[in-house]
């Protein structure tokens, strides 16, 4: 059983398919990228799996559920973790209480918990802040603890944005354009990260135009181009595609 | 009964279409909701009152001189309190049109006292019977004149270099201030207009609701639920949504009870703001 | 020097803040620092609500009207213990507060805003029109002063200690609540909502809480202002009273906490030692809100944490937005 899929998901939004019957499969402990040309329907593809749009048709079943109209949260908390592609921190707030926020369904103490600050709720802090601390280790941001995220640089920022998505302890990971406007040395180590967060046991789906890092990481890829699937492989297979080829490799390089 | 409850409702609507108009421009050039708004009534008001009761000046002439020294009032309150926060956090700007607010009220009491000042109808407040309804001609002046003045905004944005140029600037200043608008001399020009919208709003209600320092509270708060009910970034949502409240307001009063007029009112507005979020004329959020 | 500061800074405001009956006896002055107590009380709430979660309310009056209102009816109308009444006031504007946050569900922002000011609205004139229950505009005489064994809080000195302790709880509460979970995800609301909910966080749940936990504050200061002054009218929850607890959240600062507590004290004590200039206090207030947010938008609650992090020689602690800040809790 596969651990994310998707049967015939379609979206239009006034008329354009954004996204056209698209079955998917991503099979657990895969690093499993979407390409395709720009406008091809991928980040839309990827609200529609996490929530924020609601499908016209199709469905998507993760871990065997069907999950199609489940909220945003809700599927967060089945274990569906996303980065932003425009990044989306809490900006004034700092780098240990935005992967905190990230921990929030995970963690249990409620309001009462809170006002009373009973026991169970500063123990459960306590260990929250440690695995947030290991967290932000683990994507190279310590010693940044009490920063605003605000003040941090970018290539920081998009680590964080990882971190925190990291937190909600996600099984698989949505990442959507994590390289983009990375310069080169943050490129090799988020190569690396990705390699490194696969390795913990988490499914990773990524929508990437970088295509070295695509080809090097990803075990399968699938192509969009206007919102539909026109192939999917392994990069060997994509890259001689003669489809992909003409819609878009062939054009960009 | 109904007939004429619907009638003054238009008329009192209108008066609240024209304070939404303002605060629909505010919204959309400035992107702030106006608290000081219904204060550009009280200053139209206290200003016709000055003119033509303190100074005997005749109606048809104090009405510019009113409207002028209203436009002029607003171009200095946009220069000292709105102006400087220009790209600050939306709230800010918020809170300053709450002491703005403050502000103009009480100066307004500090130098004119608290109690309420007459003032002489002109439209004539005499019911004449159509038909075998009663019909107030005040009434009739102030529909007619909420309607033509919305007809003439919606030519000037719509026709006008001027009024083109504020709507660009409204909607994305920065592309505008590229093509060569000059964007905070437009968003002047918008204040200043919305400043005489409501400059007019207040003292067509000046012969019924007399002129106060305080005027300004009540009838901002009936132009900003209207002009929310009928979507901000729409010239003629806001008329409709001041038409809508008023005869609400007045068919509320006539049968179920003057008390809870305005509670109806806006427990109506509450209702189609859940059901239409984005008002009636506004697009879609 | 620094850590004496960082050790007793707390304990040295608590004292100084209960030795205030102790300091003066002027009953006007008592009375003054019990209003700023329940001002203070509603700024924090009205902080919890906007300031935290970034929701919008300019009808927080009628929380604060329901809630004097409920406990003034228990115990004039019921006969009902006066401590009744402090508990049954935050849980009745609790549930209104509810229902009035149900519609972020569908509104944000200024359209929720408008629902706030329609809703503190409509209870001023329910106040005012439900003439059996409330007595309409002439207002409800003898509410009931507490009472804590044989010892009765009929003075403004003694009544001011419970005052002061609910403010204090009041601040327990935010501190308290910010620093959580909860308080995180409602921060996390204010920032970016969208994300807010791919971290798992169910927004309409969590914005109706603040709601819920902002009208109860509100509501117990309410019935802490009912028995203050023994009397309760419409023309205290009007929607100019909403406005000013607006003002004091600003100028103390949004989202500050110490700043929400200072806002209230001052823009409570200012006019009414302004008195002497009538109507020109109030104009002066409205320049200074507006001088505020040109020139301090940060509020004294900014103020607050600079020369906090000063005196306790702490650099680490910076403020969250508008100076919201780890000290003092």
């Amino acid at each position: 059983m596969a651990l994310l899929e998707t049967q015939g998901l379609s979206i239009s939004f006034g008329g354009v398919h954004a996204v056209q019957g698209v079955d998917l499969q991503v099979e657990k402990g895969e690093i499993f990228t979407i390409i395709g040309p720009n406008g091809a329907g991928k980040t839309t593809f990827f609200n529609l799996v996490t929530g924020y749009y609601k499908a016209n048709s199709g469905r998507v079943i993760f871990k065997g559920d069907d999950i199609t109209h489940l909220a945003p949260y809700h599927r967060t908390k089945k274990g569906i973790g996303r980065s932003f592609q425009v990044l989306m921190l809490f900006r004034d707030m700092t780098v240990l209480d935005n992967a905190m926020v990230g921990l929030h369904c995970r963690l249990k103490s409620n309001l009462a918990g809170a006002l009373l600050r009973t026991s169970a709720t500063v123990r459960e802090e306590a260990e929250g802040r440690e695995k947030v601390r290991q967290l932000l280790h683990f994507v190279g941001l310590d010693g940044k603890e009490h920063e605003m995220a605000k003040n941090l640089s970018y290539g920081q920022q998009k680590r964080l944005d990882i971190a925190r998505a990291l937190a909600t302890d996600p099984e698989i990971l949505l990442l959507d354009e994590p390289a983009a406007g990375l310069n080169t040395q943050d490129l090799a180590s988020l190569t690396d990260m990705i390699q490194r967060i696969r390795d913990r046991g988490i499914t990773v789906l990524l929508i990437e135009h970088k295509m070295d890092l695509v080809m090097s990481i990803s075990d399968r890829i699938m192509v969009l181009n206007f919102g539909k699937k026109i192939a999917e492989g392994t990069p060997d297979e994509v890259r001689q595609n003669e489809a992909v080829i003409e819609a878009y490799l062939g054009k960009e390089e | 009964m109904f007939v004429q409850q619907v009638i003054q409702g238009l008329a009192i609507g209108s008066v609240y279409g024209l304070m939404a108009l303002g605060y629909a421009l505010m919204w959309q050039a400035w992107a702030v909701l106006d608290f000081a708004r219904g204060e550009a009534a009280m200053i139209g008001a206290f200003s016709i009152l000055v003119f033509h009761s303190f100074f005997k000046i005749p109606f048809v002439a104090a009405f510019p001189l009113a409207i002028a020294t209203s436009a002029i009032l607003g171009y200095v309150i946009q220069w000292l309190a709105y102006r400087p926060l220009i790209g600050g956090i939306p709230i800010n700007r918020l809170i300053a049109t709450l002491g703005m607010g403050i502000l103009l009220r009480n100066l307004a009491r500090v130098i004119y006292g608290a109690d309420p000042y007459p003032f002489p109808t002109v439209f004539g407040d005499k019911p004449v019977s159509i038909g075998n309804v009663l019909v107030v001609p005040q009434n009739v002046w102030i529909t007619a004149i909420g309607f033509a003045l919305v007809v003439l905004l919606r030519l000037f944005l719509t026709r006008t270099y001027t009024g083109k140029a504020m709507r660009a600037a409204a909607q994305d200043r920065e592309t505008a201030a590229l093509m060569g608008i000059r964007v905070k001399q437009s968003m002047a020009l918008t204040f200043v207009l919305a400043t005489c919208l409501g400059a007019i709003a207040g003292l067509l209600v000046a012969p019924v609701y007399f002129v106060r320092a305080d005027m300004g509270l009540s009838i901002g708060l009936r132009g900003f639920a209207s002009a929310v009910l009928g979507g901000l970034d729409s010239v003629t949502g806001a008329m409709i949504g001041g038409l809508l409240l008023g005869v609400t307001e007045n068919l509320a009063a006539g049968y179920i009870s003057s008390g809870y007029q305005a509670a109806i009112a806006f427990s109506i507005m509450i209702l189609i703001l859940i059901f239409r979020p984005q008002g009636i004329m506004g697009r879609r959020l | 020097m620094k850590n004496l500061y960082r050790k007793y800074r707390t304990v040295a405001l608590l004292l100084l803040a209960y030795a205030v009956p102790v300091l003066t006896r002027d009953p006007y002055v008592l009375h003054l620092a019990n209003m700023a107590c329940i001002f203070a009380i509603l700024t924090l709430s009205l902080n919890i609500l906007t300031g935290f979660t970034g929701q919008f309310s300019v009808g927080h009056a009628a929380f604060y009207g329901i809630g004097a209102y409920t406990s003034s009816l228990l115990a004039v109308k019921a006969g009902a213990p006066v401590w009744l009444g402090f508990l049954a006031a935050p849980v009745v504007a609790a549930v209104f507060g509810i229902l009035l946050g149900l519609p972020t569900l569908r509104l944000r922002g200024f359209y929720l805003g408008v629902v706030t000011l329609g809703f503190g609205e409509i209870m001023y004139q329910v106040f005012v029109n439900w003439i059996s229950l409330t007595n309409g505009p002439k207002g409800l005489t003898g509410v009931p002063a507490p009472r804590i064994g044989s010892i009765v809080l009929d003075t403004y000195g003694s009544y001011y200690f419970l005052s002061i302790t609910l403010l204090v709880l009041t601040i327990v509460v935010a501190y308290r609540l910010l620093y959580s979970r909860v308080g995180r995800a409602l921060l996390a609301i204010r920032e970016n909502e969208t994300a807010a909910e791919a971290m798992g966080i169910n927004s309409t749940y969590y914005k109706v809480m603040a709601f819920c936990v902002s009208a109860a504050l509100a509501g117990m200061a309410g019935a802490l202002y009912a028995h203050e002054i023994m009397f309760v009218s419409p023309e205290s929850f009007v929607n100019a009273e909403s406005v000013s607890i607006l003002s004091m959240m600003v100028v103390g600062g949004i989202g500050s906490i110490p700043g929400s507590v200072v806002g209230a004290i001052t823009l409570t004590l200012v006019p009414e030692y302004l008195r002497s200039f009538g109507d020109l206090r109030l104009v002066v207030y409205g320049l200074a809100i507006v001088l505020m947010v040109i020139y301090s938008p940060q509020g004294i609650g900014g103020w607050i944490t600079r020369v906090d992090q000063y005196l306790s020689g702490t650099a680490i602690r910076k403020p969250v937005r508008g100076g919201v800040e780890r000290g003092a809790a």
